[in-house]
């Protein structure tokens, strides 16, 4: 039954989108700024997979965490470098130096690694598990289940360390923060080198049932926004759940719709995200309050 | 809400400084509108006449992204409305470009409010996703509907000769002093909005949208009217560009390159000046035309490369743009002899 | 206009768990001069907000020459002749002081040469035109507070709600603000709503004056009577 197959395909992929947006909207709850260059972290992310599986047979899952860090010390170095001295800037400076970077990271790519696709084979890339009504795919599979671990260990970073509650206190109120001993500075940091750090592993994990090309995060960025802007700027349950709901729309609409259209289906519920409940349809826990 | 990045220096002369505007902006105007005289190429006529398209359609971008800082990340939406009903309109009904821009910037200024009112609600994000969000919606549609639009085939325009009725011409030069025209028009309109009464809103609106409320100013249909103004530049802009081109498909019409470098050129110029987004496009056109003849297969991405990296360091480090540092420039080389 | 100019039935403002205003009913007539007074967090500054619908009244009623305005936009209530000066001074830091002034002068006086002039006038009568061609963000707190008047006064109001305006003054400087004041209720007509902490400038230049406590009305009346009224006193004590 193709619908079933479709649910079952949706769910798993939005597991990696929700990691993604939760990513973008942690930076964003915190910081107050959009990161336009999310997807090329993801790109990186892949790349260094690729290339940890290239040079050391190491398999993406495995290497996973390695560029999960490894791109969490870029994002940090990059929020030192560019993000910092425009964080009180008007939104136009905030909005194109991501944009700028963005347009950095996607054609540096591109000089040093060449558009072609860059895919690898693992043991299971092909495997499927066959269920009643459906098969499953053991990539996919996999990736869900490494997505789902990173969220909830960022949950409970959040929610029962000192550190994570500290960022969260910043992300609500700047000012009392810094009364409470809280260095903003220092949590907006954190924040933008582990909200980009999730899209790095999330790229890692998602290489075995994909290819790496320098353009990739373009294809995310709207399933991206869509997600973040569903579950409220902000938001990361929201955005957890939200990710799961736009993997299935856009899975089961290719059963009734031509592939051409699979996005179009994303863009207008979107496009309706933003105009009907521009708070965020599944706000429950949110971040900072406005 | 202030521009906490821009130094804190406070500006001399008011009165001189406009004067020193008006003629930088009349001695670039100059070099560009006498360009056939001292280019010999056709390529490089080609690349004049780009110059003023971009620089046309950076200036409507300003209007609304530089002067009120609503940033749109989707502009092309506009430039594709342009092309392409100036081009359905030619093609399937054998209506003159002449009359088809206009309807195509009619069509734009509708589109705008459609997506303006809605999304002007919401805080300064909101305005740059919904944008960036219509520009996929386009692409995706008229790829779908090929019946209307040809799909990933796109419009080619069919030859007509000698035709300047149907904006057909003899000689290239010619499309040249048009897209100069149009710019000439763009230039004026900016420079009329910004000392306008819609000027003082929009920056108002820009500097602080809780005081321009108190002062009265109606935010929704302030930024709708630079929307509105913005739309209907852009889209003369891309009814040109296919004239020019002879050529459109969807990926080159809502291309979020094209989008970007609207803002780019306007940035690198200067959002608050009114002719800064031309002078952005005149030094930024060649050189991204030059680069991409020169650096070819694998070094193609090293000329977008090297605009993102001036994008983030003029961000960084001459957040006023290009135009407020020549004019500072210019008010230091008459001042010192004396 | 036979009525109140301005008329307050039953306005409250909850925020979350807080009652910043309960219940407040009043009226303004044409040509007063009210002083507000309370203690920090009597829910002054909500109260502007309330009446110029920025921060709208959970329930109650604002009438505005005896029609409703609750829930009005803020530009449409600025615009039928209500405005206010902000605590947290709001002005246009890039624009020049008589930018600023001109955005508000352009409100009703399409023509950019006359509204010009109009802002001059506005910026000489509160005395910052030697002012005009700085940024407002060069000027120092006092002054951008004064600037925020002078546009305030610029769109040409009925009724003008001052917060605040005389914090960081000079004792010199409160006297020619306090003449400003009166100037602008006598000459102008303009009728004024004006929070101070300022006491003895309150007191000596309303000819009534409203006492907040915790977001409940508790005097209302002459600036004698309101002084000695043992709830006031009670308040004030109980703030020291």
């Amino acid at each position: 039954m193709a619908l079933y197959q479709a649910l079952l395909n949706g769910l798993l992929i939005g597991g990696v989108y929700a990691l993604i947006s939760i990513g973008l909207t942690l930076v964003f709850g915190v910081m107050d700024i959009v990161n336009f260059a999310q997807g090329e972290f993801l790109m990186i992310g892949m790349f260094l997979a690729f290339f940890a599986h290239q040079l050391f047979g190491l398999d993406p899952l495995v290497a996973s965490v390695g560029a999960g860090l490894l791109v969490f010390a870029l994002g940090v170095l990059v929020e030192r470098v560019i993000i910092d001295p425009i964080i009180e800037a008007p939104p136009l400076a905030q909005i194109f130096a991501t944009v700028g970077l963005s347009i950095v990271l996607s054609n540096a790519a591109a000089a040093a690694f060449g558009n072609e696709y860059h895919g690898v084979t693992t043991p299971y890339g092909a495997v499927s598990v066959p269920l009643p009504g459906a098969h499953l795919s053991l990539s996919y599979l996999l990736a869900f289940a490494c997505a789902a671990v990173a969220a909830s260990l960022l949950y409970l970073f959040l929610n029962w360390t000192d550190l994570g509650r500290a960022m969260r206190a910043t992300a609500q109120n700047r000012n009392a923060a810094v009364l409470l001993g809280i260095n903003p500075r220092a949590m907006y940091m954190l924040a933008f080198g582990l909200g980009v750090g999730l899209a790095g592993f999330a790229g890692a994990v998602i290489l075995p049932y994909t290819v790496a090309y320098p353009a990739i995060g373009s294809q995310f960025v709207l399933i991206m926004y869509t997600v973040v802007v569903l579950g409220g700027l902000g938001s990361v349950r929201g955005a957890a759940v939200a990710g799961l709901v736009i993997g299935v729309v856009q899975s089961v609409s290719t059963v009734f719709l031509a592939t051409e259209l699979q996005n179009l289906v994303v863009f207008v519920i979107f496009v309706a995200a933003l105009i009907l409940v521009p708070g965020g349809v599944l706000q429950n826990v949110r971040l900072r309050r406005a | 809400m202030s521009d906490s990045v821009a130094p804190s220096l406070s500006v001399p002369s008011r009165r001189g400084r406009r004067g020193a505007e008006v003629a930088l902006a009349l001695a670039l105007l100059a070099l560009l509108l006498a360009a056939p005289f001292y280019v010999g190429t056709e390529f490089a006529l080609r690349i004049a006449t780009l110059c003023c398209l971009f620089g046309t359609m950076s200036l409507g971008w300003n209007l609304l992204g530089g002067y009120a800082n609503q940033i749109s990340l989707g502009h092309a939406v506009f430039f594709a409305v342009g092309a392409y009903t100036t081009g359905l309109l030619e093609i399937d009904l054998h209506v003159t470009p002449w009359l088809g821009i206009p309807a195509g910037m009619g069509l734009a200024v509708l589109v705008g409010i459609g997506i303006g009112i809605p999304t002007f609600r919401l805080a300064g994000h909101y305005f740059a996703l919904g944008t960036l969000a219509l520009l996929q919606i386009g692409d995706i549609l008229f790829t779908y509907y090929r019946q209307f639009t040809g799909g990933t085939l796109g419009l080619t325009l069919p030859i007509l000769g000698y035709r300047p009725e149907m904006f057909s011409f003899k000689y290239p030069i010619w499309y040249f002093y048009v897209a100069a025209g149009m710019m000439v028009g763009a230039l004026l309109a900016s420079r009329l909005v910004l000392r306008s009464g819609l000027g003082y809103r929009l920056r108002a609106i820009k500097e602080n949208p809780l005081a321009a409320q108190l002062a009265g100013i109606d935010l929704l249909r302030t930024k709708l009217t630079a929307l509105a103004i913005s739309a209907a530049v852009v889209a003369a802009g891309g009814g040109f560009y296919l004239q020019f081109i002879q050529f459109i498909d969807p990926d080159s019409a809502f291309s979020f390159q094209t989008s970007i470098n609207m803002a780019l050129f306007a940035i690198i110029g200067g959002v608050n000046s009114w002719w800064g987004p031309a002078l952005g496009a005149m030094l930024l056109v060649p050189l991204s035309e030059y680069t991409s003849l020169q650096l070819t297969g694998r070094l193609a991405p090293l000329g977008p490369l090297a605009y993102g990296l001036l994008l983030i360091l003029v961000i960084l480090l001459r957040p006023r743009g290009l135009a407020e540092w020549l004019l500072r420039l210019w008010e230091r080389l008459w001042r010192s002899p004396a | 206009m036979s009525g109140p100019l301005l008329e307050l039935r039953s306005v409250s403002r909850r925020f979350g768990g807080l009652l910043a205003l309960s219940e407040v009913s009043f009226q303004v007539q044409a040509g007063e001069l009210v002083g507000v007074i309370g203690p920090n967090g009597a829910g002054k500054s909500t109260l502007f907000n309330a009446i110029v619908q920025l921060v709208p009244p959970t329930s109650g009623q604002v009438l505005y020459q005896g029609r409703e305005i609750t829930g009005w936009p803020v530009n449409r209530v600025v615009a039928s002749g209500i405005t206010k000066t902000s605590q947290m001074v709001q002005v246009f830091g890039e624009m020049t002081v008589l930018e600023n002034v001109l955005v508000g002068a352009i409100l009703h006086q399409r023509r950019l040469d006359l509204a010009r002039r109009q802002a001059i006038e506005d910026l000489e009568f509160i005395g910052l035109a030697a002012r005009a061609d700085l940024p407002a963000r060069d000027l120092t707190l006092a002054d951008r507070a004064r600037l925020e008047l002078a546009r305030a006064l610029a769109v040409r109001p009925r009724l003008l709600m001052i917060d605040e305006v005389m914090a960081g003054l000079t004792e010199a400087e409160v006297g020619e603000m306090l003449n400003r004041l009166r100037a602008m209720n006598r000459e102008r007509g303009i009728t004024l709503l004006v929070i101070e902490h300022n006491m003895r400038a309150v007191m000596e230049v309303s000819q009534r004056v409203l006492a907040f406590e915790q977001g409940r009305l508790i005097a209302d009346g002459d600036p004698l009577g309101v002084s000695r009224d043992p709830q006031v006193v009670e308040a004030y004590l109980g703030m020291g």
